[in-house]
């Protein structure tokens, strides 16, 4: 009895240990399991992608009347990648022009607009379009609304590129391909495919090497989002799990359109191309439904090794990599012989990468900012969010190119006071009227500065502030011809110290109309009215035009002391060239997310602020300054009598040019970074700059208007006197008056007289 | 003696021809358009849109008003309100949108500048004063409304 005891706890400690441990790593790996199984959930829940914000431009309408070559309608096409062809085009992306017909196979997109790929026909003369035909539908255009250019991408941290689709949007072809390739029993196993793994090990050790893999689609996506590439058995062991539980979890369809929007299939610069959806635009510039049998196959080749594979990198390989694949297909009966000949037999027609960059940094920087509160730059990266904003990429390229060449001739011509690359610049053209930027610039060069001082540099802006003083009196019931003393004046500040501004180069007029003082830009007689109407009223007014409340409203403020940005400037000039109606500015139009659901953004608003008579008034006087006052050098550029205003700040620290002119308003400012003085004013820095910009935009844009519709008086003064002039006189303005007794009470100009006939002497 | 007479005579002719001359061309400088400082003209801009494409985006705003889709609307009237700024019925209806929106404030700048823009048109102008007053009613801006429809009935100047 005693010996059968002893045998029997010898034979139960193994078992027991064994039990307790078995229990032991069950219990471990049913814990390990659900942490997997919560992993591979999560992960697939939530935003498996980062998917890259991108930053598009205003897109470019066409219209009956429109000149193709002025509105830079071909440089459009080659930024957006279309491509010219010699016959009429069979895929979007493309165009032929033949003499005065002109065909553009458009390409689908989905916002801002929606708009399916269709074969548009226009009709031109003379290089101005008459007629728009949609082929595809046999309706007549009113207008043609090409798609914006990109301008910027975001990526995150993995600089990948994806479009994402559904698995619906891949032609059942595409799929088969795919399957065919790298997993022909997707629909049959449950994750793992244990024949696939069984062959591949026998194939292996004949091979004496590793040449072939067993893994299905479902580990080839746990390896490419959880794991690793490393091979280690721990690694396999992983996958093998959260293959299974993937596959548990959702449904082939579902697993499979994960896989194609996941998988790796090219490279763009440093930028990885993954997805089916971004390698069919990529490669052959149209959307993945749109993708014949032989591309779908090319693109279902490239799986395997993408690089090797590449059609840009290795044509002939690529070709007998999809003529595999097509063999593969003909044989598992996926496609008919015919089907199959046809295929191998299509060239390889990709997509060269055309797309023109289109360069504007500084703005694309800005209206990221307007973002920045919801959406926080480092953020953009995964949220895949579609930013369509208000530039004119030909503006923009017209205003860089104004920019840059006008300070390299600035610094040429003053080689022995300015060393080269002293000066920085900055200008922004607005539409006045909505508050849409078409163009910023923020300095000579991005890369060597990124602080945009179109948008953030406070620089005194001298004389461009004068308008608001006039606009003020103009307010208090004086008009063009009321005048006013330009003489020496001083003011005494509060702190008791005595402020005396002088007048340019010394010189005072006397009694002045206000319409000469503005043209001139006469300090003195600045001075010497607001001290008539009132500081108060003009901070007034200051404050209902919006300008900023950090300016200190001292004296020397009507003189342009207090520092303002380009960018308030503009809006301050906007309100005067759209008849006293206040906008604000915007940089973008339109904002979606990666669904494709609109965002809600600040839209086009309008305030009124001033009297549009009161604001025409102004425009008057500031036309006046580009005839005979400091603006005068406009003529060289044809734009004499466009409102504009010079603005210069003590010892030439600041040089500005503001103006309008139908309907676009410009703003350029020229200085020194270091704040040091310069030999620069701005009739003589920034006037010429800003004369080529808005030379560009009157020849290549059509006219929006801006002569405005007030019921106003005219009445030919003489701007040195401020009366009714005569034959004598010789500066002479057809001048505005809001109340026709104004103008009726002048009187004939008494100071120049008509030369008396020689017998009356 | 004859000499001498003839003599005078053509003297005194002269001298008259001579005043003549010198008056008549005080006339002539009269004639003439004042002096004036002579500069470029600036080169004549390129054709716009046409009536006709203009009015088709017009009414395709309106049928997207029409539908209660603002967000289209709002879309097409600013666009067209980018390119004819001026055009009195472009913002008009982008004042009749934001007021479907319920943004009264922003449709009443855009009535306010249809208004001005209407201003030679009576019946018009009246129009887009009293969408102005809605506007400014529904901001609880009654007496501005009542004073602007008082404006509204006595139209004579639009303003």
């Amino acid at each position: 009895m005693k010996q059968k005891s002893k045998q029997t706890k010898k034979i139960r400690w193994p078992l027991i240990i064994f039990l307790v441990t078995f229990s032991v790593l069950s219990v471990v790996f049913i814990f390990y399991v659900a942490f997997l199984a919560k992993t591979v959930i999560n992960r697939c829940q939530g935003a498996i992608w980062d998917i890259p914000s991108r930053v598009y431009s205003a897109p470019m309408q066409v219209y009956s009347g429109i000149d193709l070559v002025g509105a830079g309608f071909y440089e459009r096409l080659k930024k957006l990648g279309y491509r010219k062809m010699k016959s009429i085009p069979e895929f979007s992306g493309r165009f032929f022009v033949d003499s005065e017909l002109i065909y553009l196979y458009q390409r689908s997109i989905e916002y801002p607009f929606a708009v399916d790929s269709r074969l548009i026909k226009m009709f031109c003369s003379k290089g101005k379009v008459v007629k728009i035909l949609d082929e595809s539908s046999g309706k007549i255009l009113t207008r043609l609304t090409l798609e914006p250019v990109e301008l910027a991408v975001f990526y995150g941290k993995k600089r990948e590129e994806r479009y994402l689709v559904n698995l619906s949007q891949v032609p059942q072809f595409f799929i088969d391909a795919v399957l065919s390739m790298e997993d022909r029993r997707f629909y049959e196993h449950g994750g793992l495919d244990f024949r696939g793994i069984l062959r591949a090990l026998y194939r292996n050790f004949v091979a004496g090497g590793v040449k072939e893999g067993g893994s299905t689609i479902t580990q080839q996506l746990i390896k490419n989002i959880f794991l690793t590439p490393e091979r280690t058995i721990w690694r396999k062991v992983n996958e093998a799990i959260m293959s299974l539980i993937v596959e548990f979890t959702y449904s082939k369809d579902k697993i499979l359109e994960i896989y194609l929007n996941e998988v790796y299939l090219g490279q763009k610069g440093s930028v990885e191309i993954h997805g089916v959806g971004e390698a069919a635009r990529f490669y052959f510039g149209r959307s993945v439904e749109n993708l014949d049998l032989d591309q779908s196959a090319l693109l279902a080749g490239l799986i395997k090794a993408p690089n090797r594979y590449c059609p840009y990198k290795n044509p002939a390989f690529a070709v007998t990599r999809r003529n595999l694949v097509l063999k593969t297909l003909l044989t598992l009966k996926k496609i008919t012989p015919s089907q199959y000949e046809e295929g191998v037999n299509a060239p390889v027609d990709t997509e060269k990468y055309l797309y023109g960059k289109v360069s504007a940094p500084y703005f694309v920087d800005y209206a990221v900012n307007q973002i920045q509160d919801l959406y926080p730059r480092d953020t953009l990266g995964s949220l895949g969010l579609s930013l369509f904003t208000t530039l004119d990429v030909e503006i923009q390229g017209w205003t860089k190119n104004a920019l840059k060449f006008g300070l390299e001739r600035l610094e040429a011509e003053s080689s022995n006071r300015l060393k080269k690359g002293a000066l920085q610049a900055a200008a922004l053209v607005l539409e006045p009227a909505t508050g849409r930027i078409l163009a910023m610039v923020g300095g000579r060069d991005y890369s060597k500065s990124q602080f945009n001082r179109a948008a953030y540099a406070m620089r005194q802006p001298g004389s461009l502030i004068k308008p608001l003083v006039y606009a003020a009196a103009l307010k208090k019931g004086y008009n063009e011809a009321t005048l006013v003393r330009d003489a020496p004046v001083s003011i005494k500040n509060a702190d008791g110290s005595l402020w005396s501004p002088s007048n340019f180069a010394g010189k005072y007029y006397g009694k002045v109309p206000l319409i000469k003082s503005l043209a001139f830009s006469l300090n003195a007689a600045t001075v010497k009215l607001t001290q008539e109407i009132g500081f108060d009223s003009v901070y007034r007014l200051g404050t209902e035009m919006g300008l900023p409340g950090r300016i200190h409203f001292l004296p020397s403020f009507v003189l342009g002391a207090s520092e303002m940005t380009p960018l308030e400037m503009a809006h301050f000039y906007s309100i005067f060239a759209s008849s006293g109606f206040s906008s604000q500015i915007l940089s973008i139009r339109s904002l979606f997310d990666s669904n494709g659901t609109r965002l809600p953004m600040k839209r086009v608003s309008i305030k009124e602020t001033l009297s549009p008579g009161l604001c025409q008034v102004v425009t008057d006087m500031l036309k006046c300054a580009t005839v005979y006052g400091t603006g005068k050098r406009l003529a060289d550029y044809g734009l004499a009598g466009v409102p504009g205003k010079t603005g210069t700040s003590n010892n030439g620290r600041d040089a500005w040019f503001a103006g309008y002119h139908n309907g676009y308003l410009a703003v350029v400012w020229v200085g020194r970074d270091d704040n040091r003085t310069a030999p620069i004013t701005g009739g003589k820095a920034a006037l010429p700059i800003w004369g080529e910009i808005m030379e560009k935009i009157s020849v290549n844009r059509p006219s929006k208007g801006g002569s405005g519709s007030a019921a106003l008086f005219k009445k030919r003064i003489c701007i040195d006197s401020g009366e009714i002039a005569s034959s004598a006189c010789p500066n002479q303005w057809n001048s505005l008056f809001v109340h026709k007794y104004e103008a009726d009470a002048l009187g004939k100009c008494s100071l120049h007289k008509k030369k008396k006939k020689w017998f009356w002497r | 003696m004859y000499g001498n007479i003839l003599s005078l005579w053509m003297l005194i002719v002269c001298c008259f021809s001579i005043m003549t001359g010198c008056a008549m061309q005080g006339d002539i400088s009269r004639k003439l358009p004042p002096v004036e400082r002579p500069y470029l003209q600036p080169l004549p801009p390129p054709l716009g849109p046409g009536e006709e494409t203009i009015e088709n985006m017009l009414a395709s705003g309106k049928n997207y008003l029409k539908k209660g889709e603002i967000e289209s609307a709002l879309d097409i009237f600013e666009d067209l309100y980018s390119m004819e700024p001026e055009n009195p019925w472009v913002v008009y209806y982008l004042s009749r949108s934001w007021w479907k929106k319920g943004d009264f404030e922003t449709a009443r700048g855009f009535a306010a500048r249809a208004r001005w823009l209407f201003a030679q048109d009576r019946e018009k102008c009246r129009m887009a004063m009293e969408q102005e007053a809605l506007c400014l009613k529904a901001l609880g801006l009654t007496l501005e409304a009542d004073e602007l429809l008082r404006r509204a009935d006595k139209l004579k100047v639009c303003e």
